[in-house]
């Protein structure tokens, strides 16, 4: 019999873990536990590899995992995951947790560590205003963030983006800029009175990237391996504490184990989960369960513990869209292969307008394959490939998330047979809001027009939430206390983003892992 | 020439290394089995009867006609770029600013003729 045990590995789940054991709880970690089936031995710039070696297996791979995008045009995924060494991040999900859905895209996560080994490493704290509609106030992350920071090691400044990202003391020094980011870091600079003036503030973005040396693991080398290498040293993702803790024993981790759902036994719950080795059903009992799943699975295990089949749960995901634009001075620039190929700065666009805060992430284009633009400029094969070498230097990418109420949401349930259903509504992107980011790049001297914005399938913002939600005071099934305690179900604790109400236009996971440790603070205090 | 090489001479303007070639015949047989009848005889006489290939996928793709030569261009950028040589054709190494300006306003003025030209192909064919 375990004390706690948590389900699932990424964000949540670990950071629970990393709490539990401060407080000198060992709990025990149930996970699938997909590993990377390939790391590539690149020791050098990507770009310089390239010129000597072929990147076949490394770029599209055998299993054609790399033109996952040509086959699906309409539903084209993040490219990082289409990259044959990130595979194992999405890889066998739909078999884990068969879906059926309508005007959705999900994409889930059975590997261990989660999505987060695939992720842009934004870690941005929630303010008050960001935590209008939750039970909890900024104050009181505000330990939890300070504890994960020191964790994680966190790049950035305390720049005009301070009072939307939160003070951070221990930051390390941002990240090198880019040409092109440096020279839009300058315009805004120069017109910061009216950009502010207009509610407009450009700053540079808290990465989980470290850009100096900590605890062993070396700095950011801007080697452009971001899309292709997974595990790099200097990106921090869920697995590094989690090895950690695993080798200090302050966790037990058994994975290859799917939970299903749990049931009371008197004093204490039985989890099912089922081996994915030879499908075998695997029995655990614990005292105190903590669903770090995902929003989808965790609610899933919750509907399959009640054998509830009728229940419609609302799923929130933050839209996405992205505005490329060019700097006309940076049109047939030698390509800057060494230049960091994730986010370089933020843009934060407070409209009194649309009376609500949008953040934008100002992304770098040097990471991804080159094949994956072509379909992109408008003229014919050779000229776009043309266009692929003389523009691309020049361009770089916002990438906006949209924040996104009950209202908006999506609605779920489950089938008899274990498959999920999930119905999206229709989104519009309000095109006022899409004019204003054109005049506002242009003010910062990039160029681009309303019609090449790109709207993300819905689902593929990938901030997904809202499914278990917590209140002030709980009184119906599926809704959660500001605990974390599922209404009606004892000792069963959620952590993950099925929590959050709403999903403000600002990345979760940073609130995610520090709610989850505040959470996880809760149980530890509990007596028996 | 088959169509491996017909497609790379469309776009690259050279001869495909063989490599290329031959990942792209093989991912051709492995993925693109699903497609009817029709698409893929509209495709073989796309590529039998039109010397100018590049001009014909252009309109083709403005038009969203036929589906499968325009996804097996796509195709041949994606295997092109794997092989080191092909690294020129991507990546620009040296400053080209004056020039490569010239060449972006060039390739806007080259691209009317183009899909002038692709539309009576897309016609003929």
């Amino acid at each position: 019999m375990y004390e706690i045990v948590i389900v699932g590995s990424g964000v949540s789940g670990t950071s629970a873990a990393l709490h539990f054991s401060d407080k000198g709880i060992k709990p025990c970690i149930i996970d699938v536990g997909l590993n990377p089936y390939m790391e590539p031995r690149i020791n050098e710039n990507f770009y310089m590899y390239r010129e000597k070696k072929d990147c076949f297996d490394i770029m599209v791979g055998e299993q054609w995992e790399g033109l996952y995008n040509l086959m699906r045009l309409d539903n084209a995924i993040p490219a990082k995951l289409t990259s044959p060494a990130m595979r194992f991040v999405i890889d066998r999900s739909h078999e884990f947790n068969p879906v059926k859905q309508n005007n959705f895209s999900l994409i889930q996560s059975f590997s261990r560590g989660g999505l987060a080994n695939a992720w842009g490493a934004g870690l941005y704290r929630y303010n008050d205003r960001d935590l209008e509609s939750f039970p909890i106030k900024a104050s009181d992350l505000s330990f939890f963030y300070d504890r994960l920071s020191n964790e994680i090691g966190i790049s950035g400044e305390n720049d005009d983006l301070t009072s939307y990202f939160g003070k951070d003391n221990s930051l390390q020094r941002p990240l090198q800029h880019s040409e092109n980011a440096s020279r839009l870091y300058k315009n805004y600079m120069r017109k910061k009175e009216r950009l502010n003036r207009k509610g407009i503030f450009v700053g540079h973005p808290r990465l989980g990237v470290l850009s100096e040396k900590k605890n062993g693991r070396k700095p950011c080398d801007y080697r452009n391996l971001e899309f292709w290498k997974p595990n790099l040293p200097y990106i921090y993702t869920p697995s590094l504490t989690l090895e950690r803790l695993i080798k200090e024993k302050k966790v037990l981790y058994k994975n290859n184990l799917l939970v299903k759902s749990w049931q009371r036994k008197n004093s204490y719950l039985v989890l099912k989960a089922e081996s994915i080795e030879n499908r075998n059903t695997v029995y655990i009992k614990c005292k105190k369960l903590v669903l770090a799943a995902g929003a989808v699975n965790s609610a899933k295990i919750a509907l399959a513990s009640r054998q509830d089949y009728q229940t419609k749960l609302s799923l929130l995901d933050n839209h996405a869209v992205q505005l490329p634009f060019v700097l006309p001075g940076r049109i047939g620039a030698r390509l800057e292969t060494d230049a960091f190929g994730l986010t370089q700065l933020n843009l934060i666009y407070d409209s009194r307008y649309f009376n609500t805060l949008f953040q934008g992430s100002i992304l770098e284009v040097t990471s991804p394959a080159r094949a994956e633009f072509f379909k992109e400029f408008p003229f014919s094969a050779s000229e776009n490939i043309s266009l692929i070498r003389l523009v691309l230097p020049s361009l770089l990418v916002m990438q906006l998330f949209l924040p996104v109420s009950r209202k908006d949401s999506a609605s779920f349930h489950l089938n008899r047979n274990g498959e999920i259903v999930i119905r999206g509504k229709k989104k519009k992107i309000n095109d006022e809001l899409i004019k204003d980011l054109v005049k506002i790049l242009r003010m910062l001297g990039g160029y681009t027009a309303p019609f090449l914005v790109v709207k993300a399938e819905n689902g593929h913002g990938i901030h997904y939430g809202g499914t278990l939600p917590m209140t002030d005071s709980p009184s119906r099934e599926y809704t959660c206390s500001r605990c974390g305690e599922l209404y009606g179900e004892p000792g069963v604790y959620v952590v993950d983003g099925s929590l959050f109400p709403v999903i403000p236009a600002k990345n979760s996971s940073f609130t995610i892992m520090a709610n989850a440790m505040r959470i996880a603070d809760h149980i530890s205090s509990l007596k028996g | 020439m088959d169509e491996a090489e017909k497609i790379y001479k469309a776009i690259f303007k050279n001869e495909i290394p063989p490599l290329v070639k031959q990942r792209f015949l093989k991912a051709s047989e492995e993925l693109f089995s699903d497609y009817s009848k029709k698409n893929i005889e509209e495709y073989k006489r796309a590529l039998s009867k039109i010397s100018d290939l590049e001009a014909l996928e252009f309109a083709a793709r403005r038009k969203s006609r036929i589906p499968l030569l325009i996804i097996k261009f796509r195709l041949m950028v994606y295997m092109a770029e794997t092989v080191p040589e092909n690294s020129r054709f991507f990546i620009n190494r040296k400053d080209k600013k004056f020039t490569g300006k010239l060449s972006v306003l060039w390739i806007g003025m080259k691209a009317v003729w183009k899909y002038i030209k692709g539309l009576f192909l897309l016609r003929m064919l």
